[in-house]
């Protein structure tokens, strides 16, 4: 059996016109950048746009991809910096319907706290989210954050160490209430 | 060493279904955009040569309308759906300005001129039509080819052949550019050429049959992708720019650009939405009335939006919009305002055929009939010259 080719071998190929290729690039690393924007923006319909949006940009500018680098972080820094963008303007909208869903768990598989959780989450202001987001959903180190984000790695840090202070107050309750 | 609050974040975080509603026409989306158009090449001495003569003409035009002082505009219906003759259009009345003058392009694409008091055939039928800033020219879409024609002496300035059917047309407010829709077996594409009928450039995927749509300083023309989102191409560089979805709009219905600044309309099925499209986009979102949307700008912070029997102005600001509404009697078809604003073109659709009313004033409260075209219905586009 085959092994599946790397990012770099798709890059490549898709590069050159491969729409095979291509696809199994966006197969590969939609789930990723899927959840990754709708944790940054706790909405699935936003999280849809976001991803569609990163996609296409990255698709488009994929001539112009650095190749000796990897796929998903440039990905997942689109992803991140269209959400952004996306709250940004948001914030400034008149009369919009109202905002949908906030980040939802797996029902089945999450427990109360856990949703307590992500209800906390999605309350951070969105530059401390997106380095939780980044750290414990999508799983890079710190140092691997800081270059996705252009950011000092120290502050990465302070941000993941005040985001963590931010959680454990209101989630507390659901701590106590498990343990118990 | 990640403590239990760590622990409980990775899996709350991994826990998040994959719920996607749009993957495979991300999907497709994302591959479309795999295969952009060829860089341009166009030298840029060309370009400043180009961008010269668009300014001069403009500058012309602008004098010789001051000069003629007369009002003109154009009614046209860019996409016939049906080649089924549609009884000859009367004018009931008459009463434009002196010295005026109308196109009207009904039912099976036919042309007809309509003055003060005369109504007659200027063209064979025609699949779109689109006046060139200025009134110096009208680009002629006959199914595959596009003509532009002098207005004043009739000389053919250019013609272009595309391989599918143009269903409408757009020239830039600078007549350096042309964006038009070429029906394809495969659907619609965008297409921007150079005002002189050269360098024909595809855009990118395929558009959905919604008029594109020039900001102001013909650097960018905005276009409904196949998917119902609208993306912005900027010509010099051929980069697209898609913008998110807003204001629930799943799939835009019609697109206007100020003609002033950044500003975009975005009409969907009962919405609307003003984004900022050159800074941090803000944006407004309006409930709108239902039926086929019209939008037309009046001067860069005005906008009147006609669905159904609804006329509704709005005054954009930053911190809101305020808005008036009126009902006419009949369904609005189209919108189209004056160069300068303060005014509008309103076609109505009615049982006895389509009436086009000129509403002025704050609120677009004052209105007077300009015509009737009896027996003709559906009329789906009217320009200012």
């Amino acid at each position: 059996m085959d092994p599946l080719p790397s990012d770099a071998v798709l890059v490549g190929e898709a590069r050159n016109g491969s729409r095979n290729a291509a696809g199994a690039l966006f197969d590969r690393h939609w789930p990723g950048a899927w959840r990754l924007a709708v944790a940054v923006t706790g909405r699935r319909d936003m999280a849809d746009d976001v991803v569609q949006d990163a996609f296409e940009r990255a698709f488009a500018a994929l001539t112009r991809f650095d190749a000796s680098r990897p796929f998903a972080p440039w990905l997942h820094r689109i992803v991140v910096n269209r959400s952004l963008d996306l709250l940004r303007s948001e914030r400034r909208l008149v009369g919009l319907d109202a905002t949908g869903p906030m980040i939802a768990p797996d029902e089945g598989r999450a427990t109360a706290g856990d949703r307590a959780l992500l209800e906390a989450v999605a309350r951070l202001n969105p530059q401390r989210r997106v380095v939780v987001v980044l750290r414990y959903g999508i799983g890079y180190s710190p140092a691997a954050i800081a270059a996705l984000l252009e950011l000092p790695v120290g502050t990465v840090h302070s941000r993941l160490a005040r985001a963590l202070e931010d959680l454990r107050e209101p989630t507390a309750g659901g701590f106590d209430a498990e343990r118990a | 060493m990640p403590n239990e609050l760590e622990n409980r974040l990775g899996r709350a975080l991994g826990s998040i279904p994959l719920t996607g509603q749009s993957r495979e026409r991300a999907r497709q989306a994302a591959l479309d955009a795999l295969t952009p158009a060829p860089p341009s090449r166009r030298p840029v001495a060309v370009k400043v040569l180009v961008a010269s003569v668009g300014a001069a003409c403009l500058i012309t035009a602008g004098v010789a309308l001051a000069a003629s002082g007369g009002v003109e505009f154009h009614v046209g219906r860019p996409a016939p759906s049906s080649t089924q003759l549609q009884p000859k259009p009367a004018i009931a009345s008459s009463p434009l300005p002196p010295g005026s003058e109308a196109f009207i392009v009904e039912g099976g694409g036919r042309v007809w001129s309509a003055g003060a008091h005369s109504l007659r055939p200027i063209a064979g039928r025609l699949s779109a039509i689109a006046v060139s800033p200025g009134a110096l020219y009208e680009l002629e879409a006959k199914a595959h080819l596009l003509r532009a024609v002098a207005y004043r002496s009739g000389r053919v300035a250019f013609t272009h052949r595309v391989r599918g059917r143009v269903i409408a047309a757009s020239w830039s407010p600078l007549p350096i550019r042309i964006a038009f829709l070429e029906q394809t077996r495969s659907g619609y594409v965008m297409h921007d050429m150079w005002g002189t009928g050269s360098h024909d450039r595809r855009g990118p995927g395929l558009a959905a049959p919604v008029a594109p749509s020039w900001r102001w300083d013909s650097l960018a023309v905005a276009f409904v992708r196949a998917n119902g989102r609208v993306s912005i191409l900027s010509p010099t560089s051929g980069a697209v720019e898609t913008l998110p979805r807003v204001c629930s709009i799943r799939s835009a219905q019609a697109i206007a650009y100020s003609p002033s600044n950044g500003l975009l309309a975005i009409a969907g099925d009962r919405w609307l939405a003003i984004v900022d499209t050159t800074g941090s986009r803000p944006l407004h979102c309006i409930r709108r009335a239902a039926g086929t949307p019209s939008l037309a700008w009046l001067g860069g912070r005005r906008l009147a939006i006609g669905a159904g029997n609804h006329l509704e102005n709005l005054s954009v600001a930053w911190s809101g919009v305020r808005s008036t509404a009126r009902t006419v009697s009949g369904v609005i078809t189209t919108l189209a305002p004056a160069p300068h604003g303060h005014r509008i073109a309103v076609a109505i659709d009615r049982p006895q055929g389509t009436r086009v009313m000129l509403a002025t004033g704050e609120g677009l409260v004052r209105s007077r009939p300009l015509f009737t075209l009896d027996g003709v219905h559906g009329l789906a586009e009217i320009q200012w010259r």
